[in-house]
């Protein structure tokens, strides 16, 4: 019935954040280095992150790069481990339902 | 086809697989999520028709189903929605909302029985189940 989701380092700037575990390995603002958890909501500048102490936090995605954990069950098929993707925030700035269309942007000027 | 076209639906084919991708992933979130927290099911809910209207893509029949037509609340059989079988119709009622969907299925064999019960009036042999039951 499920359709087989695949989330590779190529697609996944186009692809559901919402669920992925993420790390925050640099940014403008400091004290946000180091913060960890599995994303729960997306807006078009933030990333919704639950930490370990049940707390929710909001992250921009503007000037932060964050580690991605693809599950080895979502990743390429026939992969047994995690992937670990590093992604530039300000890749991601958009709204959710939009950041499929901006394939055709990237395409467009190379 | 000109190559300029071809490219045009290679890219819309690509658009189409990740955004069901992306359907599909959300409605298993939003799975997960609804004994502890309904409120981000919901949101789920909200981000499936956001990407199915804006990339102007159908959503999944299955999911479909477990999403209320009229206040899309994301329904759970035994929860807060109820599935019945009545006449050749799937009937789901929203325990949020109180209304109700309704989806025929096989509906040659439904318009078969139709016929049936035209067939029994003219015989004076009418069968009523709202009696019986």
């Amino acid at each position: 019935m499920i359709s087989d989701v695949e989330i590779l380092p190529s697609n996944l700037i186009y692809h559901e954040l919402i669920g992925l575990f993420v790390k925050v390995v640099d940014s403008t603002n400091p004290s946000l280095i180091g913060i960890r958890g599995p994303v729960i909501d997306e807006t078009k500048n933030m990333l919704l992150v639950e930490t370990s102490q049940a707390r929710e936090l909001m992250i921009p995605k503007a000037g932060t790069e964050f580690i991605f954990r693809i599950p080895a069950k979502l990743s390429e098929k026939g992969r047994r481990s995690d992937t670990f993707v590093k992604v530039q925030g300000n890749l991601l700035l958009s709204q959710p339902e939009n950041r499929i269309k901006s394939i055709k942007k990237l395409r467009k000027w190379g | 086809m000109s190559k300029v076209f071809r490219k045009k639906k290679k890219q819309k084919n690509l658009m189409r697989e990740l955004a069901t991708q992306r359907m599909w992933r959300l409605f298993e979130l939003a799975e997960q999520e609804f004994g502890e927290h309904p409120e981000r099911s919901e949101r789920y809910v909200r981000l499936i028709r956001g990407i199915s209207m804006r990339n102007r893509i159908r959503t999944p029949g299955e999911i479909k189903r477990r999403i209320c037509k009229h206040c899309y609340a994301f329904l759970v059989p035994g929860r807060n929605a109820r599935y019945r079988l009545k006449d050749g119709v799937l009937v789901i009622s929203c325990g949020t909302c109180g209304k109700e969907m309704r989806y025929p299925y096989r509906s040659k064999i439904a318009k078969k029985s139709g016929e049936r019960i035209l067939e029994r009036k003219e015989k004076g042999t009418e069968f009523r189940p709202s009696q019986e039951t």
